[in-house]
């Protein structure tokens, strides 16, 4: 961690720097613990509907899951934190609204929910756009819209959280220069965490 | 009114604002020798101790960086820039609710007060005007002719462009003029092909990278400036000082020469006339701290607190010689806000290139320079002037088969990888001045310090409109002869301001009956106050147009340092 920081930091004291990449791929990763929880906007059930739904959306695999780097944590302070009063009033409207469509369909005690069942609910009742148009009631309208809006802030939060940027995607402070090359030659396939 | 002991009683020179003009200002009456007073209404910003978030990832930013409500509420109208108001940059964007404006007709006001103002969160684009633009108006019957022709700040833009250090390429064009360039930032591979279609299928223009105000080789005067890294974090403050701004460049070097006293939190409202003298005598500060009221006098007053804030004060400066504000014998003061107006062009897909990818994150995109109205088969029916186009090629960061997953493995493989390449023409055009876009003061509606507000009463008018036309059918043709895929366009319904280009509040002119400024930026009847920030402007031009500023200023305060040597010798 101090290593890094000190690389990033460097220009801030000397004013001056050459870069080169190799020197940025010998950081170490920084984890932290996955703490006890406690939402802050949302409510506890809701939190919990919240780490169900992205632990299928981004699942554990040879690589972390959203829930290994912490993104419900994300979405719940950016919920308190970045939306507008009248935002966070439709939102909460709206998590009502899945919280319910949950109990009726699936099972009335929420912390029972499996993963198949999170499955199921994304399967067959978020929409995504490249599915085209399909006639859905205000309340499934609502519950597919949600679904969508945490699946995008899932890929957001995850994308952007410490772990995933330095050590995941291609991860580059300091470029030093511009040009163009060979997708794999320039990160392996990957996606720069930088834009 | 008290003296501050802490100061001269007399400077040679005062200037206010401390942005893109006012460091200009700063820097050449010093190195001329004269005791030079910089008054700056916001607080201190130094050179890289004061970009607090020039290093932070997305990942060390609250929220990633997205602006917190506390923000968005408190900063409403700044808001309307779609970055101004994101935790990485916010710092440097006023407080609407503290420092508010009206609006008649909707205008986007987007303010920077402190130290440096502006010049730290620009869009670094450096381009001169050309006698295409100097000789529009008069040609055209216009408003009113500009005072200048290319051929008089020409050695005055080498002047600037050598100091401030400006990458790009050289042209040749004689309405687009060649410029002291650094090297140029590269095209990428989807920016280099279409450039090779459009010189092959259009003899009428051609696509080159931006010129912007970055040092790409060497080093350039300053404190501690040396090249571009690429990291394209450039509002937040460089800490390598390699775009230039008031902080790193002109401001250290106004310091060294050890005739410069710095003072922020100082509001200057009122430049003091004497009407026995018939000239100004200083400037009236409100501490924004203290909110106490001081006098500071010089010889010469400059203005650069930006095309609004220099017509307010100018406004608020009124005596029996000046009943309607000091230097408006033409009723001008004010009148003729210009803008760029943008928020228009086309989209589209490049298809051919999933194997390709850049390294680097340039802090610029393409340019295209003015090609209409240019003369021969270029002039057009619908409307006067010109536009460029910005823009660029971009590959989105995440696969395009994320939109039709909807979770597992799989999902998360492919938001790791690069997706679309996407090409963007955005248009940049000409506004031309109306003596209807105006501001005025409110004095119903003071501010904390009891001063009157602005109210803007400013819009774009048919020659724009019928412009944007225009500008969104030639993207389309050129991203059709380059074979891109989907091409959309888009035009956004925006206010005057948002291109944060404001200017021409106080024109230049031959005539004193209809113009605020003459040749050389001075008050017609008050010649010692000199007006160089964006109100002098008698004309838009479409270029982004701070280089123009500097040029005007660097000019107007040698021949000011001049006259002074004279009358002092």
């Amino acid at each position: 961690m101090k290593r890094r920081e000190a690389l990033k930091n460097i220009g801030l004291s000397t004013g001056f720097v050459l870069a080169t990449p190799s020197v940025f791929s010998l950081l170490q990763s920084c984890k932290s613990d996955v703490a006890a929880w406690t939402p802050t906007f949302l409510t506890e059930e809701q939190g919990m509907v919240l780490k169900g739904l992205i632990d299928v959306i981004l699942p554990k695999t040879e690589i972390p899951s959203a829930n290994d780097v912490n993104v419900a944590e994300f979405i719940d302070k950016y919920f308190d934190e970045v939306l507008m009063e009248n935002e966070q009033d439709e939102l909460k409207t709206s998590f009502d609204n899945l919280t319910s469509f949950l109990k009726t369909n699936y099972k009335d005690n929420l912390s029972k929910i499996k993963s198949e069942d999170y499955m199921d609910l994304l399967d067959n009742h978020m929409i995504l756009n490249s599915d085209g148009t399909k006639e859905l009631d205000s309340k499934a309208k609502d519950v597919s819209g949600l679904l969508n809006r945490i699946r995008s802030m899932c890929i957001h939060a995850y994308r952007i959280s410490e772990t995933v940027g330095e050590n995941i995607l291609a991860y580059d402070p300091v470029p030093g220069a511009a040009y163009c090359d060979d997708l794999e030659k320039l990160t392996g396939g990957k996606s720069w965490s930088l834009s | 009114m008290t003296k501050n002991l802490d100061y001269l009683e007399s400077y040679d020179a005062i200037v206010v604002g401390t942005g893109i003009s006012g460091g200009w200002a700063a820097k050449e009456l010093c190195e001329n020798g004269l005791k030079t007073l910089v008054l700056e209404r916001g607080r201190m910003v130094k050179h890289i101790e004061g970009y607090p978030t020039a290093n932070l990832d997305p990942w060390d930013l609250p929220n990633g960086g997205a602006p917190k409500r506390e923000t968005r509420i408190r900063k409403f109208k700044q808001d309307r820039d779609s970055s101004a108001t994101d935790e990485d940059v916010q710092h440097f964007f006023v407080d609407d609710i503290k420092h508010p404006y009206n609006e008649d007709r909707r205008f986007d006001w987007i303010r920077g007060y402190h130290v440096g103002g502006r010049s730290i969160m620009w869009g670094r684009h450096s381009y001169r005007l050309s006698d295409l633009d100097f000789e529009a108006n008069k040609k055209e019957g216009i408003a009113i002719d500009w005072p200048v022709r290319y051929k008089d700040i020409a050695p005055w833009y080498d002047h600037v462009e050598e100091f401030i250090g400006v990458s790009g390429e050289n042209l040749g064009l004689s309405h687009f003029p060649d410029q002291k360039l650094l090297k140029p930032m590269p095209l990428n591979c989807i920016e280099e092909d279409l450039k090779g279609v459009i010189k092959e299928k259009f003899n009428d223009r051609v696509l080159t990278v931006g010129r912007v105000a970055h040092i790409t080789e060497g080093t350039k005067p300053g404190m501690g400036r040396s090249t571009c890294q690429f990291r394209n974090r450039c509002k937040r403050g460089c800490p390598f000082g390699a775009y230039f701004s008031s902080n790193s460049s002109t401001l250290p070097t106004a310091e060294a020469t050890g005739n410069m006293t710095l003072r922020p939190n100082s509001i200057v409202y009122e430049v003091v006339y004497d009407e026995q003298l018939g000239k100004a005598t200083g400037v009236k500060v409100i501490d924004s701290e203290t909110n106490e009221k001081f006098e500071f006098n010089a010889k010469i007053i400059f203005l650069c607190a930006s095309a609004i804030a220099s017509a307010s004060i100018l406004l608020q400066s009124k005596s029996k010689r000046f009943p309607n504000g000091l230097g408006n014998d033409s009723g001008e003061l004010g009148h003729n806000i210009m803008d760029h107006h943008f928020k228009v062009g086309a989209k589209g897909i490049a298809k051919g290139y999933e194997d390709k990818y850049y390294k680097g994150r340039r802090p610029t995109g393409t340019y295209m320079p003015r090609f209409r109205n240019i003369g021969g088969d270029t002039n057009q029916k619908s409307f006067l002037r010109g536009y460029g186009f910005q823009g660029g090629a971009s590959r989105s960061g995440t696969s395009e088969l994320v939109a039709e997953l909807k979770y597992g493995a799989q999902l998360k493989e492919e938001i790791l990888k690069p997706g679309e390449w996407q090409m963007d023409f955005h248009g940049f055009g000409e506004t031309l001045p109306n003596h209807d876009n105006r501001m005025y003061l409110n004095y119903e509606k003071k501010d904390k310090w009891g001063l009157p507000t602005v109210t803007f009463d400013a819009g774009f008018g048919e020659n724009e409109l019928a412009m944007r036309e225009d500008i969104k059918q030639q993207a389309v043709k050129m991203l059709e002869a380059g074979g891109f895929k989907d091409i959309k366009t888009y035009d956004e319904k925006i206010g005057m301001g948002l291109g944060i280009h404001e200017m021409g509040t106080a024109r230049m002119g031959h005539d004193p009956k209809t113009s605020v400024l003459n040749k050389y930026n001075q008050i017609h009847a008050c010649t010692n106050v000199y007006v160089t920030d964006g109100s002098f402007m008698t004309s838009a031009g479409n270029q982004n147009p701070s280089l123009t500023y500097m040029a005007f200023t660097a000019r107007a305060a040698n021949y000011a340092a001049e006259e002074f040597k004279k009358t002092n010798a």
